[in-house]
């Protein structure tokens, strides 16, 4: 909301500088976001008359001007100066808000003598199609920036809903500033006082949706524009200034708070009736739209129809125009949940709807009417006798009961009860009692309502700055949940590794995951887009999307890695599966002096053995997989101790070239909660006492028989004599025979209890091949 | 052989080292002079034909000179050596700014390190960790947190709703998990933080559709806002430094009452106004407030008994903070020009 300090200047008399004000109210909870100054640097411009005006060319008028003490002559392309029409005018040497320094210039063989200036140009309205047309009183000659009270402050305040209710309006806000300031706070309009309801304007409600509807007739008796202050308000408003009556009405929103809508009198046909819409019923707004309401909208009707979205815009039928000359003004209360129901669901937020959605005082209507009684004659109108009355205002709600000893416990802060008062007084509230507070809020706070609301009244009336500082008693500690400390153990055993941690969004296109053979089980009904339509049901769209993003400027060292959720659908419920995941592409390090070693299959299963040896996780085993996205050859499940972590492979060259990518991208994936399931706790085992004997072996198998079979084979046939096994060639072709390979192995044997012997070894070696010429068809090499 | 033939022996012998540039020809010529075979030893052999009293004195000529071309061999040898190491090492030395053998360093994401320093710090001053759902019931993420259906904050967080889930939605803070941890402790006294991902239908410059929220909660009796205001400012010393300037200021918020704001002194400009604090000289880092009573009853404490506080910050405008980062697109990204830069520069 824009807050003119001008405005709330002659609401409060005497301000501090704008500097200050702003401080003040952003420690109140009114947040100034912003702070800029209408029509700073103008100098120069003065107050001028339009003596003469003739055209020069086809768009261009020559105008000469009286300034008080002389004559200058200039040219404007703008058609709104008339003869007499006092107006600002930019002399050469003036210098403008946007810092330009006006030369005189020549138009068509005119010398033109500096410019007529716009609002826009001055700096206080965004209004650029016409000259800005001052009073006829303006005094010829004075300088404009002194005339127009410029620089002029306006602070972008912030609202929260909890001053939406009573701070939408300067009234509110200057209220709020007095109270800080010590002030005694501005009384605004007190009822219309008004005669018996006018038999000649019917008007029926309903009061679950609207409690009070007053109906006022206007008429019009001369035709004059809406005041400068008016429109030099309505403007910092973000608002523009239409015909007067319309104005007028807006003016009285900003001012305080009640949004009023006049209709066109002689457009209405009957009586006025408020009523909930009916399913399908159509409405032509005045934006030109055609709006479909829906049972609980509100809609204002004559007898012809819906001549109004209650609360939020009028129709083009019962348009005030320029020929307008009798109003009916509406001034009511519309139920706040109904109005902001239809803001969201119509995306209409127009400046009533935001103030009706929020609720406002009971009374409010009748002090509307009020101040558009004081105003009217400003514009040349008068407000007739007589206020047509529908529903009853809203009785004001009891005192509050507070225990003073609440107060003092929930803010901490040492307060007595006469304190207490004081301060609640201070904002406007009747507070007394003996042993409990008894607090009656003013008219126009509606919001507070019970002993913590008074609780916060009292606290920023008297500032937190007095909350004293006091940390809190210590309280026993919960036992935290493994998943936080396991996942960023993860993390940092990849990232030890070379990957680095890459967070992506858990919002993904569904096409993504389909073509990664991990479909959507779950996706929102709003997406923003449709790359966003899903909850990932994998880690691996993210990293791969990163990957295309690295290999996209050239980078080919990839190595990510990311922890998050998954999420899978079980009947009507959602379940979320914390993941560990990893992709490697490319080379380990950049081009250079050193091999740059591409990675492989083996290259990210080395890391993935790493990282959990690093978890403390127990012995692996590896078995083939089958996931349609990977490598059918080159993928693997990995296992410990009978649980399956998760699995591995390098992607299928046609997924891979699907998604984009060129280059082998290796990738795999792991539950965080099977990785904590299968962590081994630590134990020393007592250091060898005996020497170990090393001895290579050779064999011969066929190309099926795999390594880890030949291993567990192995394994068995020595027991515990075997402490290590290292595989150190794998070899095909000649002199090894078509379709076998030559697997090496080192081997490590040691026993316990004694030294071996050469004759013990020579015994295991022997055991070994008989086991593994048995089991795997190996033949010694 | 004659006494002036050991100083002819002598001239000869020491002529012949002289002659020897290189560790192979000296130790030649030790082999040639001192050597089983060589003149010394051959005229020490000798010596037992010449007359009685010649003898002894030519023994000791012939050791005297035997010690002395020892010692000259030794010396040169000693010198020989010392220049063949001083010319290897001159020949071995190597350009130090050739770059190092590389390795891959991997590292944590800015993100996850802006988390890392909040948990910290607010373990630290005691509170525990709690985890709760991302897809969150409709009823705790806003009716249990005093927002109704027809609340106007609810337009504060526009929410992604789920497909055939009704009732379901993506958690728009991570409030929900509060409600949670108080079911899950009432009546005992509680301090806890619930770090983790929200949604919000939301997509520009500051604003990400998804996002990282850290929250805090202290529940016990007799917790007042002067706890709440300690908590805040000793949390805040400790992550912008001792001496920062803090400010709490009114706020609103559904679910706490009263409700306040925590503004540190910008960091960029101490107090001056720049372009990121957007001239004030202020940063609003979080917001807090005491818990709303409906809130408590919500969790399972007694608001006649009880009393709370909590207090909330997005950590990723904490890390944009305090790396300098402008948008918050580039934490999504995983773009490793962006997230290698955390640690020092890549060679
Ligand atoms: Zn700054």
């Amino acid at each position: 909301m824009q807050v003119l300090y001008s405005w709330l200047r002659e609401i409060l008399g005497e301000l501090p500088l704008a500097e200050e004000v702003a401080n003040i109210l952003t420690g109140l909870g009114l947040e100034v976001e912003g702070l800029h100054r209408q029509g700073e640097g103008l100098r120069g411009a003065i107050v001028a008359k339009a003596a003469d005006v003739s055209p020069l060319t086809a768009r261009l008028w020559r105008v000469e001007l009286d300034t008080g003490s002389g004559r200058a002559v200039c040219v404007t392309g703008a058609s709104n100066v008339g003869r007499g029409a006092v107006v600002p005018y930019a002399q050469p040497g003036t210098r403008l808000p946007d810092g330009r320094t006006l030369e005189p210039a020549e138009f068509h063989g005119q010398v033109s003598e500096g410019m007529l200036l716009s609002a826009d140009e001055i700096g206080i309205g965004a209004d650029h199609d016409g000259i800005l047309i001052l009073p006829q009183d303006a005094p010829l000659g004075q300088d404009l920036a002194t005339y127009l009270g410029l620089p002029d402050a306006v602070f972008d305040v912030s609202l929260t809903p909890s001053f939406a209710q009573h701070c939408q309006n300067m009234l509110g806000v200057a209220r709020e500033l007095a109270a800080a300031l010590g002030m005694i706070l501005p009384a605004g309009p007190g009822r219309l006082r008004s005669g018996d309801g006018d038999a000649s304007l019917a008007v029926r409600t309903d009061p679950a949706l609207c409690p009070l509807y007053l109906g006022a007739r206007l008429v019009r008796e001369d035709e004059r524009p809406t005041p400068l202050y008016i429109q030099r308000r309505l403007w910092a408003a973000g608002m523009r200034p239409v015909l007067p009556i319309v104005d007028l009405t807006n003016y009285v929103m900003l001012e305080i708070g009640q949004p009023l809508h006049p209709f066109a009198d002689d457009r209405l046909v009957g009586a006025i009736q408020v009523r909930s819409a009916r399913p399908g019923e159509q409405i032509e707004t005045l934006d030109g739209l055609t709006r479909v309401l829906e049972s609980g909208d509100i809609v204002i009707c004559d007898e012809a129809g819906p001549v109004a979205l209650a609360g939020m815009m009028g129709s083009q039928r019962a348009e005030v125009t320029e020929e307008t000359a009798e109003v009916f003004l509406e001034a009511a209360l519309f139920k706040p949940a109904s109005i902001g129901a239809a803001m969201r669901r119509l995306g209409l937020r127009s400046e009533a709807a935001q103030r009706f959605a929020h609720g406002l005082p009971g009374s409010l209507p009748w002090r509307a009417l009020q101040r558009m009684s004081e105003l009217l004659p400003e514009v040349g109108w008068r407000m007739l006798p007589g206020i047509a009355v529908a529903g009853e205002e809203p009785a004001a709600p009891p005192a509050i009961n507070v225990d003073p000893h609440y107060v003092r416990r929930l803010l901490g802060i040492d307060l007595s009860q006469e304190e207490q008062c004081d301060a609640l007084r201070r904002l406007g509230f009747e507070a007394g009692g003996d042993r409990e507070l008894a607090v009656t809020p003013p008219y126009w706070r509606i919001d507070v309502m019970e002993p913590w609301d008074v609780a916060e009244e009292v606290l920023r009336s008297v500032g937190v700055d007095r909350l004293p500082e006091e940390l809190p008693p210590p309280a026993p500690r919960i036992a935290e949940p493994p998943s936080y400390a396991l996942r960023l153990e993860a993390l940092a055993a990849l990232e030890a590794l070379g990957y680095r941690d890459a967070l992506s969004y858990s919002l993904c296109d569904p096409k993504e995951l389909e073509s990664l053979g991990r479909p959507a089980e779950v996706e929102t009904a709003n997406p923003l887009s449709v790359d966003m339509q899903a909850l990932r049901t994998t880690l691996l769209q993210g990293l791969l999307k990163a990957v295309r993003h690295n290999l996209a400027y050239g980078r080919q060292e990839i190595a990510l890695c990311e922890a998050g959720r998954v999420f899978a659908r079980d009947g009507d419920a959602v379940v979320e599966t914390e993941m560990l995941a990893a992709v490697l592409a490319g080379t380990r390090l950049p081009f250079g002096r050193y091999e740059a070693e591409r990675v492989d299959f083996f290259s990210l299963k080395g890391d993935i053995e790493a990282a959990l040896r690093l978890l403390r996780v127990g012995a692996l085993d590896f078995a083939p997989s089958q996931d349609p996205a990977l490598h059918p050859g080159r993928q693997a499940d990995v296992f410990s101790g009978g649980r399956h972590l998760g699995r591995l492979g390098e992607l299928h060259p046609s997924v891979q070239r699907h998604l984009g990518l060129d280059l082998p991208v290796m990738v795999g994936e792991f539950r965080l909660a099977e990785i904590n399931l299968a962590q081994v706790a630590a134990r020393a085992k007592s250091t060898p006492r005996f020497p170990a004997l090393i001895r290579d072996l050779a064999v011969v198998v066929d190309q099926a028989v795999t390594y880890g079979r030949l291993r567990q084979v192995l394994r068995a046939a020595l027991g515990e004599l075997l402490v290590a096994e290292t595989l150190f060639d794998v070899f095909t072709g000649s002199p090894v025979p078509d379709g076998k390979k030559s697997l090496a192995l080192r081997l490590t044997l040691q026993s316990p209890e004694r030294t071996l012997t050469d004759a013990d070894a020579e015994a295991a070696i022997a055991r070994a091949l008989q086991a593994l010429g048995e089991h795997c068809g190996a033949q010694l090499r | 052989m004659a006494a002036g033939s050991v100083g002819e022996l002598r001239r000869q012998a020491l002529e012949a080292i002289d002659a020897a540039m290189d560790l192979e020809a000296v130790q030649a010529a030790r082999t040639t002079w001192l050597g089983r075979k060589g003149p010394i030893v051959d005229a020490l052999r000798s010596i037992k034909d010449r007359p009685p009293e010649e003898r002894r004195d030519l023994g000791l000529e012939l050791n005297r000179l035997r010690d002395e071309l020892e010692a000259i061999l030794s010396e040169r040898e000693g010198s020989l050596e010392e220049e063949n190491l001083r010319r290897r090492l001159v020949d071995e030395r190597v350009d130090v700014t050739l770059p190092g053998r590389p390795r891959a360093i991997g590292g944590p994401h800015p993100l996850r390190m802006a988390e890392a320093e909040l948990v910290r710090v607010l373990r630290k001053i005691g509170f525990s960790i709690v985890e709760g759902p991302e897809v969150e019931s409709e009823y705790l993420n806003f009716e249990a947190l005093n927002i109704p259906e027809d609340h106007p904050a609810r337009e504060m967080q526009d929410t992604f709703y789920l497909r055939d889930l009704p009732g379901l939605l993506l958690r728009t803070h991570t409030s929900p998990v509060q409600v949670r941890a108080m079911r899950a402790s009432a009546p005992n006294p509680l301090r806890v933080i619930c770090p983790g991902r929200v949604y919000r239908r939301d997509d520009d410059v500051t604003h990400s559709p998804v996002f990282h929220q850290i929250e805090g909660l202290a529940v016990g009796e007799g917790i007042g806002m002067h706890h709440l205001k300690a908590t805040l400012y000793e949390f805040a010393r400790q992550l912008f430094g001792a001496d920062v300037p803090l400010r709490l200021r009114p706020s609103y918020f559904p679910f706490t009452e009263p409700s306040t704001e925590l503004d540190v002194g910008c960091p960029f400009c101490h107090g001056q106004g720049c372009r990121v604090c957007k001239g004030s000289g202020w940063i609003e880092v979080l917001g807090s407030g005491m818990v709303h009573p409906h809130v408590l009853r919500e969790g399972g404490y007694d608001p006649e008994r009880f009393t709370g506080f909590a207090f909330g910050l997005g950590i990723e405008r904490t890390a944009m903070l305090r790396y300098g980062i402008d948008d918050v697109r580039l934490l999504y990204l995983g773009d490793l020009r962006f997230l290698t830069q955390f640690q020092g520069s890549e060679a």
